[in-house]
C-alpha cells in the first residue's frame, strides 16, 4: 500500500482516508513530505499515539521492530526538536516506511524531493526464502540455504539470528512462492514413520523449500499390522483392476494439483470411489484363459462385482 | 552343454496332488509346496549360451543371472506369495495363455531388477510380452515395499552395540555406529518434464538416493526421491535421519564424551554426530590419523553402494523415462534385496562386475559447515586414535 503513496495533492483524498482509518488528523495542508518531516509531525495529542503506531506496525514481519530500535538516531543540530514523544512516532513512522523503501537519510531529505517521490532505489518486499526451508526441523540454524550454510560458518551463523528474529514466519513466506519452480516429488525415508510421502519441492537457485503435500492414504497398499489382517489378507481377492486404478490416481494426483491438496475424508473418500471406477478392458482378458471350476458360468463382470461386494 | 529339461507333466501332477491335499487337511499346517522349477529349466535352457560369462554349474548360473542363491530366492518368493499368487481372472499369464508361477514372476522381476536390461529383451528370456514383465516387476515391487520392510530398518541397542564394537576393533574409532553416503541415480526426462531442478552438478537428470550403512554393509537407513540437483549436505538436512539425531533421539548415546556418531565424507557438514575429515593442508599426524581411519570407514559406504548398483545395475544404467513416482520404489527394493540377502548369508558372486566408484564422474562435494560441538568431538575421537596408537606402538 505505502509503495504506491503519490504526494501529489491531487490525489490526497484516498490519502486522507488512509490518514483518517489510522487515526492521524487529515489537515487540508498537509502533504506526505510535510506529514514525513519532524516539523510537520501532528500534535500528538489529537491520536492515541502507541496505537496507531502499533496498529501501522503489525502489517509488518516482527524482525523490523527489532532492527530498528526506536530513537536509534541523534537528532540533526539545527533541526527543531519537538517533545520525546512526537520524535519517537516520527522515528517509528520513518522506520516504517525505510523498512519498505531505501530512504537515505532524512536529514537532507528536503533536499532531495524528488527522490521521496520517486524511489530511486526500491527494496524488495518478497519474504526472504531462508526462512522456512524445512518444517519441523528442530535447528533453523541449519535450515538456511545452501548458499549459507554449506559454505561458511559465520554465515551459518548468521542465517541462525535471522531465524530467530523472524520467528515463525512461515506462513508469511508461504504466500510468495510464485518466484519459486515447483516439482512435485515422492520420497522414501525409512526414518519417518510413513516411508512414502509426497512433497512439494520449491527451489529458487540455490534455495530450496519443501512442503508436504496432504495426499490421503487412498492411493496407498493396506499394511499388514496384526494376525486379524494377515487372515484377511489371504482371504482378500486382489484384482487387477484396483492396481490398474491405484495408477490412475496417481495420474490424478500429478495432472492436478487440487486433488492432492484434499485434506478431509469426504473427499479421499470421494476419491477412493473414483480409483475403483475405472475397469480393465475387455480385451485385457485372455479368451484363452482356462476356465476354472470355481467360476464356470458366470461373466467376469459379476465375478468382479462380487469381488468388490466382498471388500466391502 | 545344454542344461537338462525336466518333464513338465510329472511337475503339473505334483502340483495339483498338492492343492488337494490342502483343501481338505484338517488342521492346517502349511503344506510344503513344490516351489516351481520348471521355469528356471526352461529359462536357463534357452539362455545359457546368451552371455560369454555365463557359468556352466547350475547354481552359479542361477546366481548370475538372479544374484541370489536358490535358498535366497524362496525365500523372497515366500515373502511375496500372498501378494503374487495367480488367481483367474486377474492372474497373469504367459504367451501360451498359462498362469505364471509366483516363481517365475519372482525371477522375471529379479533379472529386469539385476540386468536392467530392456523390458523387451527381459521378456524374451522369459517366453513373456513386455508388458507382462512391466506389470509382473511392478507387483513384485510394490508386495516387496510391503512386505520386506523389517529387513531394513535402524537397529536395536544391541545390534548397534555390535556394530559399534566391530568398528572400534577394526578401525579404532570408537562409538561409531556406520558410514553415510549418497549416490545418484541417473535418469533421462521426457522435454516437457525436464526441468533443471532434476539436472545435478554434472548436468545429468539425476535422483538422489543416500543410505547409511553398518560393518556389514547392511543397509539400516535410506531416503530418496529427492532431486539430484541439490547439494548433499541439503539431501542430509531433508532426510528424516537428521531431524531424529538432531532432536536427540537417534544417536544419542555418548562414551568418553564422544557421541554415537557415523563417518561421512568432506560432502557432509560436520556435526556432533556425524564425523568429516579433516580438510586443507598442514595437518598434523594425529589428523592424518583419524583421516586414514574414517576414510576406511567410510569405505565400507562407498563398497555397499558400488554392490548394489553391480548387483542391482537398473539403477547402474541411465533410467530411460522412468516414472519419478515408482522409481523411489525401486531403489527401494533394491535395497531390500541387498539386505536380504546379507541377512541369508548371500554373497554377491565375485564375477559381478562393480564399478570404481558408485557415482563415477561425479566431483566429490564439499561441504564447510562445521559445528562447534562436532568439532569438539572430532578432536575427542582424534586424541583418542592417538592415544591408542601409541598404546600399540
Amino acid at each position: 500500500m505505502l509503495c504506491s503513496i503519490p504526494a501529489s495533492r491531487a490525489s490526497s483524498s484516498w490519502l486522507n482516508r488512509l490518514r483518517a482509518s489510522k487515526g492521524f488528523p487529515v489537515p487540508s495542508d498537509l502533504d506526505l513530505e510535510q506529514f514525513l518531516r519532524p516539523s510537520s509531525i501532528p500534535n500528538p495529542t489529537s491520536p492515541p499515539p502507541e496505537l496507531d503506531v502499533a496498529g501501522l506496525l503489525s502489517a509488518r514481519p516482527p524482525r523490523s521492530r527489532k532492527k530498528h530500535p526506536p530513537l536509534v538516531d541523534p537528532p540533526a543540530p539545527g533541526k527543531r526538536i519537538g517533545d520525546d514523544e512526537e520524535l519517537q512516532l516520527f522515528d517509528l513512522m520513518r522506520n516504517a516506511l525505510s523498512d519498505l523503501f531505501v530512504m537515505g537519510d532524512p536529514r537532507d531529505l528536503a533536499a532531495r524531493r524528488k527522490g521521496l517521490r520517486k524511489q530511486m532505489n526500491p527494496r524488495a518486499c518478497v519474504p526472504s526464502a531462508s526462512a522456512s526451508v524445512d518444517c519441523g526441523a528442530s535447528r533453523a540454524a541449519l535450515e538456511t540455504p545452501p548458499s549459507s550454510a554449506d559454505n561458511s560458518v559465520a554465515e551459518a551463523q548468521k542465517g541462525r539470528t535471522k531465524m530467530r528474529k523472524r520467528g515463525t514466519g512461515g506462513q508469511a513466506a508461504d504466500s510468495d512462492l510464485s518466484a519459486y519452480s515447483r516439482t512435485e516429488v515422492t520420497v522414501i525415508d525409512t526414518s519417518s514413520s510413513a516411508w512414502k510421502s509426497e512433497k512439494a519441492l520449491y527451489r529458487k537457485g540455490m534455495v530450496w523449500k519443501v512442503r508436504e503435500k496432504k495426499v490421503g492414504n487412498f492411493c496407498r497398499k493396506k499394511r499388514r499390522l496384526g494376525l486379524g489382517e494377515k487372515i484377511a489378507d489371504k482371504k482378500r481377492v486382489r484384482p487387477l483392476a484396483d492396481l490398474k486404478g491405484r495408477d490412475l490416481c496417481a495420474k490424478l494426483e500429478s495432472q492436478d494439483e487440487r486433488c492432492t491438496l484434499i485434506d478431509n475424508g469426504a473427499n479421499a473418500k470421494e476419491f477412493v470411489d473414483h480409483c475403483q471406477m475405472p475397469r480393465r478392458p475387455k480385451s485385457w482378458r485372455s479368451p484363452r484363459l482356462p476356465q476354472k471350476s470355481s467360476s464356470p458360468s458366470k461373466s467376469s463382470l459379476p465375478f468382479r462385482l462380487q469381488v468388490i461386494a466382498a471388500k466391502k | 552343454m545344454a542344461p537338462p529339461k525336466k518333464s513338465k507333466k510329472v511337475k503339473r501332477k505334483a502340483k495339483d496332488s498338492s492343492k488337494c491335499g490342502s483343501l481338505y487337511s484338517e488342521p492346517k499346517l502349511p503344506e510344503p509346496q513344490p516351489p516351481d522349477s520348471e521355469w528356471w529349466y526352461s529359462f536357463w535352457h534357452k539362455n545359457y549360451d546368451s552371455g560369454p560369462d555365463i557359468p556352466l554349474e547350475e547354481d552359479e548360473a542361477f546366481k548370475y543371472f538372479f544374484r541370489v542363491s536358490k535358498k535366497t530366492f524362496e525365500y523372497i518368493c515366500s515373502l511375496v506369495r500372498e501378494d503374487l499368487v495367480s488367481r483367474p481372472p486377474s492372474g497373469l499369464i504367459n504367451i501360451e495363455g498359462r498362469l505364471l508361477s509366483v516363481e517365475k514372476q519372482v525371477a522375471i522381476a529379479l533379472r529386469r531388477l539385476a540386468s536392467g536390461e530392456a523390458q523387451v529383451s527381459v521378456g524374451t528370456a522369459f517366453g513373456v510380452g513386455q508388458s507382462t514383465v512391466s506389470q509382473v516387476t511392478w507387483r513384485f515391487i510394490e508386495s516387496m515395499e510391503d512386505r520386506a520392510r523389517h529387513h531394513l530398518k535402524w537397529p536395536e541397542p544391541e545390534r548397534i552395540e555390535q556394530t559399534k564394537q566391530a568398528l572400534e576393533a577394526s578401525f579404532g574409532i570408537p562409538n561409531c555406529c556406520g558410514a553415510i553416503d549418497a549416490t545418484h541415480i541417473i535418469m533421462t526426462l521426457p522435454a516437457v518434464e525436464s526441468s533443471d531442478d532434476w539436472c545435478d552438478q554434472e548436468s545429468n537428470y539425476s535422483m538422489f538416493m543416500q543410505v547409511v550403512v553398518d560393518h556389514e554393509m547392511r543397509f539400516l537407513d535410506m531416503v530418496t526421491g529427492w532431486p539430484g540437483s541439490m547439494t548433499v549436505s541439503r539431501l542430509l538436512k531433508f532426510s528424516g535421519i537428521y531431524k531424529l539425531c538432531e532432536s536427540g533421539k537417534r544417536l544419542n548415546g555418548s562414551r568418553a564424551e564422544i557421541r554415537e556418531h557415523l563417518i561421512g565424507d568432506s560432502a557432509y557438514p560436520l556435526l556432533p554426530w556425524l564425523m568429516i575429515p579433516f580438510e586443507g593442508k598442514g595437518l598434523s599426524a594425529a589428523m592424518k590419523t583419524f583421516n586414514v581411519k574414517h576414510k576406511s570407514v567410510h569405505t565400507i559406504a562407498t563398497r555397499a553402494l558400488s554392490q548394489l548398483k553391480g548387483a542391482w545395475r537398473i539403477l547402474h544404467k541411465v533410467m530411460w523415462r522412468p516414472d519419478k513416482q515408482k522409481l523411489p520404489s525401486i531403489i527401494l527394493v533394491c535395497c531390500l534385496l541387498h539386505n536380504i540377502m546379507i541377512d541369508n548369508g548371500d554373497y554377491l558372486h565375485p564375477n559381478v562386475e562393480l564399478s570404481d566408484h558408485h557415482d563415477a564422474g561425479y566431483k566429490e562435494q564439499i561441504c564447510l559447515q562445521v559445528d562447534s560441538i562436532g568439532r569438539a568431538v572430532r578432536e575427542r575421537v582424534c586424541s583418542h586414535l592417538q592415544v591408542s596408537t601409541m598404546l600399540t606402538d
